[in-house]
């Protein structure tokens, strides 16, 4: 929950509790109501501009904000969030393929064939997403060296293993994957 | 108060402007800042609508009849219900309601996307505000619905149209609208995703679940209607093809072959354009059915009346939103580029293909057909009636081709069938269709659409049943625990699938629900006190007529007993009810003695409260109850379908061995097949009059038919057909049709009687073929062929494509191995 949200959710709970107390004065204001439905739309109405003034602090408080800064992180996994979706949907497409089998209704040959097609499709969405990650891990870790270099004033950087590839924190002397001396 | 109510509207548009300039802007320019304001300006926008409609109500239940749309809509002895859901019983309400439904869905998907679909949402906020936009410009300029008197105002209102004030009318437009303006979101999640560029199949899993809210909705708004209908107008029957009836049918259409077609995207990745112009038809079609009902460019019983302003704004915004939508999906076509294959045209995805087809060729023709008496009068100047027997002759095939896909699609595997799997797999459907539709012959049943209709079904419930046994089967054998265990984990592990297959066998009963139309038995009578007529299994003595009166109305109530195969089965109460306002107006009360066979339906349609003799029209409607009751299943289905992924786990729960087996689905068919077995065998049995004397000589076949071929010509009952009509300008016309009956005149003399009579086609219930009327025929007929070319072209380049398998990256024999271990592991996990 961001702090517009937290603040929306403060501001919620004023305004309807102003709203209460707008529709309980307006209902013992008015002798001229008698019958129910009048008063429970007069209500339903008082309420409804309580939610309306909520909604309007919504709009107005974000402008008062600071601008969050959005990075280029979301976008860069955005990429991988779809392979993964398109590999769900090859597996989901074998699973699939296996249920009909099953019943009976994909001959065996046929069967061997296209899943064979499915299956490499999945491996080949698999190393791409784990070549993608790899890559994503090394952006976070320089993005994160640069910031610490901002703040802090003195160059940090992440070193990768030789033997396994995997990055490891700049102090670190050994891999925490292989083991590997560094 | 009405100020109060017109500044809302106004700050409305004003606030709906700013909602989407302020996603755009935020959007383009990556700032948080203005897009999370657009969004609160969007909820805004729902919450103004809310006080809007408050005031509205507040002003129907206080009679405030300064407000011009309180008073034309309502009056003091109005009940309570029928002064709120007033709100919506006119032109301008229904727009207001629109646009408080459009920004409450609106609100709730924005507000569940929001996280999930960050991209997308500035632009879904905006294409919503942009609709919600029209609407308000629609009031603000042109239909306020807060309008006021200036002087001279009434002391008490013209009050709501006595039709309208039923318990059904009450559901049914919130319904349709609620099925109309849910499709405005995936609308707007597709253009969103055209406008970002991300399309990729995460806006498909965004706007699934409102497609399928929608179709619901539409579904339970057109089921109500059919029921309204049934039991307020009292013509016998359920679904006329009325312009507005249609209008809430084509979306229905088009959502129906977008829920299937987005299986083929999911699952293949096939299919994206289609897709997408699937989500932008069935959004236009929303719009063109409100345009349709509101502008009066058809002629209608039930639509607004006549409005070229409104139909110009409407004409506008329909053309922008084509340009613009088509525009950009044209735009980024290069994106929506998929690997398309199609192994087999004997596989899933061509049986889908075809149900697309047939689908959509149903949307264009009826939309065709409801257009083409405007068409035709723009064109050859010649006002014409295209009625039920027209769309009955296209959509009757339409509707059974469907019903075999029905049963086919579940049957075939994605990818490919081989020879021994379709024996497999369609030896018991087959075997029950035959096996039906040879024990209906055997019975003598001879309306061929109806048998087949019958024996169709068959096929599908069997193949559903299949469907059910086999996967409960299998899963059996993975899981180890029993049958019954088994079937609820299987439902439980596959709602999609298996909801939908619920929702086919609710089809299904529907389809037999309006086989039954082909077994109905009519007659329309005078009947004198002591009289009785016998119709089908039921007889209907009349006894006499009470006239009595309440706040609202005069009722005039004939008091009948009921008897069925001579035993009474209790009094019957057919009524006509004269409203204070609108006493040119009555309003008919069927008695329906409602049974699982049969309904009996008895209407007054005239009387003479001196003599007390009556004129009735008596129905026997075979079947007809199990529309109702597939609508309950579809629904039922359709909501297991919306359920979340794993939301059913917690029921594959161990069932003790032994419990019950037997399906309410099974009891059901049971009590269907005894209805359909009770059907007479001779279908066009006469009824007969006994008593005093015999008032009416029994029609001929040939006169019946002619009365289903001409309209009555009274203007006002909506060109209901001389055989259901009840007003008194049918009456005369049918006395008329009988004496040319009498003078031997033949079908074509017949039909150029009225048509030189009344100067043009207009009394004909179906256009003749010759002449610019030609189209009317020729067009289905191109339009059907081109989409089976287009469809059979696409789908012979898709099985001509052959992909190489996935060029994964060159990996030792050693890491290979590790990867299908990796697989199958994801593959397990899957579970």
């Amino acid at each position: 929950m961001t702090s517009t949200d937290s603040g929306g959710a403060r501001a919620w709970q004023f305004f309807i509790v102003l709203g209460l107390v707008g529709a309980t004065a307006a209902v013992w204001r008015e002798p001229r109501f008698t019958r129910p439905e009048h008063l429970v739309l007069l209500s339903i109405g008082i309420v409804a501009a309580a939610l309306a003034a909520t909604a309007l602090h919504r709009t107005l408080l974000p402008l008062v904000m600071p601008e969050r800064v959005v990075g280029d992180a979301r976008r860069s996994t955005r990429h991988l969030i779809a392979l993964e979706r398109e590999k769900k949907l090859v597996l989901r497409s074998i699973k699939e393929l296996e249920f009909d089998k099953a019943m009976g209704k994909v001959a065996e040959p046929d069967f061997d064939e296209m899943v064979g097609r499915l299956r490499q499709r999945a491996v080949g969405l698999m190393q791409r997403i784990d070549a993608g990650e790899a890559g994503l891990r090394e952006r976070i870790a320089s993005d994160l060296a640069g910031l610490k270099t901002q703040k802090g004033g003195k160059k940090v950087s992440a070193q990768q293993c030789g033997q396994c590839r995997t990055l490891n924190d700049a102090d670190a002397r050994f891999c925490k994957t292989c083991g590997a001396t560094l | 108060m009405p100020a109060l109510g017109t500044f809302l509207l106004l700050s409305c548009f004003v606030v709906a402007a700013y909602a989407a300039t302020a996603c755009l802007a935020g959007a383009r320019r990556q700032s948080t800042r203005l897009t999370e304001s657009g969004i609160g300006a969007f909820y805004l926008v729902t919450a103004l609508m809310s006080v809007a409609s408050a005031i509205i109500m507040y002003a129907f239940v206080t009679d405030s009849y300064a407000i011009k749309y309180v008073d034309r809509y309502s009056d003091a002895a109005q009940p309570l219900l029928f002064k709120l859901t007033a709100y919506w019983g006119g032109l301008d309400g229904s727009i207001m309601f629109w646009v408080l439904l459009l920004s409450v869905f609106g609100a709730i998907a924005v507000r569940n996307s929001r996280e999930s679909h960050r991209e997308l949402i500035p632009y879904v906020v905006a294409v919503i505000a942009i609709v919600e936009m029209f609407f308000l410009f629609l009031m603000v300029v042109h239909n306020n619905p807060f309008e006021t008197y200036l002087a001279d105002i009434p002391p008490d209102g013209q009050g709501l149209n006595p039709l309208l004030q039923n318990v059904y009318m009450v559901i049914h437009p919130p319904s349709l609208y609620i099925g109309f303006v849910g499709m405005t979101i995936p609308f707007a999640f597709g253009m969103a995703a055209l406008a970002t560029g991300y399309l990729d199949d995460s806006w498909l899993r965004a706007v699934r679940r409102w497609t399928m809210v929608s179709w619901l909705f539409l579904s339970l708004g057109l089921t109500l209607g059919m029921i309204w209908a049934y039991e307020e107008l009292g013509w016998g029957g359920y679904w006329g093809w009325d312009p507005v009836e249609n209008a809430g049918l084509l979306p229905w259409f088009t959502a129906t072959a977008f829920l299937h077609s987005v299986m083929v995207q999911e699952r293949r990745g096939m299919l994206r354009v289609w897709n997408m112009t699937l989500v932008i038809t069935t959004f236009f079609l929303t719009i063109f059915g409100t345009f349709m009902t509101r502008s009066g460019v058809v002629q209608s019983v039930h639509a607004f009346g006549e409005d070229k302003q409104l139909a110009f704004m409407f004409t506008a915004f329909m053309t922008v939103l084509l340009v613009v939508s088509f525009g950009l999906l044209i735009y980024r076509l290069p994106l929506l580029r998929a690997r398309h294959e199609l192994d087999s045209w004997i596989s899933r995805e061509a049986a889908f293909l075809a149900n697309n087809w047939i689908l959509l060729f149903s949307a264009i023709f009826v939309l065709f057909a409801t257009m083409f008496p405007t068409l035709s009068e723009a064109v050859a100047g010649e006002r014409l009636t295209v009625g039920p027997p027209f769309f009955n002759k296209w959509m009757l095939p339409i509707g059974l081709a469907l019903l075999a896909l029905t049963g086919i699609g579940p049957l075939l595997a994605w990818r490919k069938s081989t020879i021994d799997n379709l024996r497999y797999q369609f030896l018991w459907p087959v075997v029950a269709a035959v096996v039906t539709g040879g024990g209906l012959v055997a019975l003598g049943v001879r309306v061929w659409s109806s048998g087949t209709c019958f024996a169709l079904s068959a096929f599908v419930t069997a193949t559903l049943v299949q469907e059910f046994v086999r996967g409960a089967r299998v899963r059996q054998q993975y899981s180890g625990s029993d049958l019954v265990t088994s079937a609820i984990g299987l439902v439980a592990r596959n709602q999609r699938r298996y909801g939908g297959y619920i929702v086919h066998l609710g089809i299904v009963l529907m389809a037999l629900g309006f086989a039954g139309d082909g077994f109905k038995q009519e007659e329309q009578l005078l009947l004198k006190p002591g009289q009785s007529v016998t119709v089908g299994p039921y007889s209907v003595r009349h006894d006499g007529i009470a006239i009595t009166q309440d706040a609202q109305k005069q009722m005039v109530t004939a008091r009948m007993v009921a008897f069925r195969d001579g035993k009474e089965i209790g009094p019957i109460a057919p009524a006509k009810w004269f409203y204070n306002k609108r006493t040119e107006e009555p309003t008919t009360e069927v008695a329906i003695q409602r049974s699982i066979g049969y309904d009996l339906y008895v209407v007054l349609a005239g009387f003479d409260a001196q003599q007390q003799s009556a004129t009735f029209h008596v129905v026997v409607n075979p079947l007809v109850n199990w529309i109702w009751v597939g609508f309950g299943i579809l629904a039922i289905g359709t909501l297991i379908a919306l359920l979340p992924e794993r939301a059913l786990a917690t029921a594959a729960v161990k069932v003790p061995a032994g419990a019950a087996t037997g399906s309410s689905t099974t009891v059901l068919l049971l009590l269907v097949l005894l209805g359909a077995s009770a059907f007479p065998v001779h279908v066009h049995a006469q009824g007969h009059v006994e008593g005093a004397s015999t008032v009416v000589v029994p029609m001929s076949p040939f006169e019946r038919e002619m009365q289903g071929q001409i309209v009555c010509m009274c203007g006002t009952c909506g060109r209901q057909r001389l055989s259901e009509c009840t007003c008194g300008t049918a009456e005369q016309m049918r006395v008329e049709l009988a004496g040319l009956v009498k003078q031997g005149y033949t079908r074509e003399q017949v039909l150029d009687y009225y048509v030189q009579k009344y100067g043009s086609q207009e009394p004909l219930a179906m256009p003749i073929d010759k002449g610019f009327n030609r189209l009317a025929w020729a067009v289905p007929y191109a339009v059907g062929v081109a989409g089976a070319i287009f469809a059979g072209a696409a789908a012979f380049r898709w099985s001509r494509r052959r992909h190489g398998p996935e060029a994964a990256p060159a990996v030792e024999a050693t890491q290979a191995e590790a990867w299908q271990q990796k697989l199958d592991e994801e593959l397990r996990d899957l579970d």
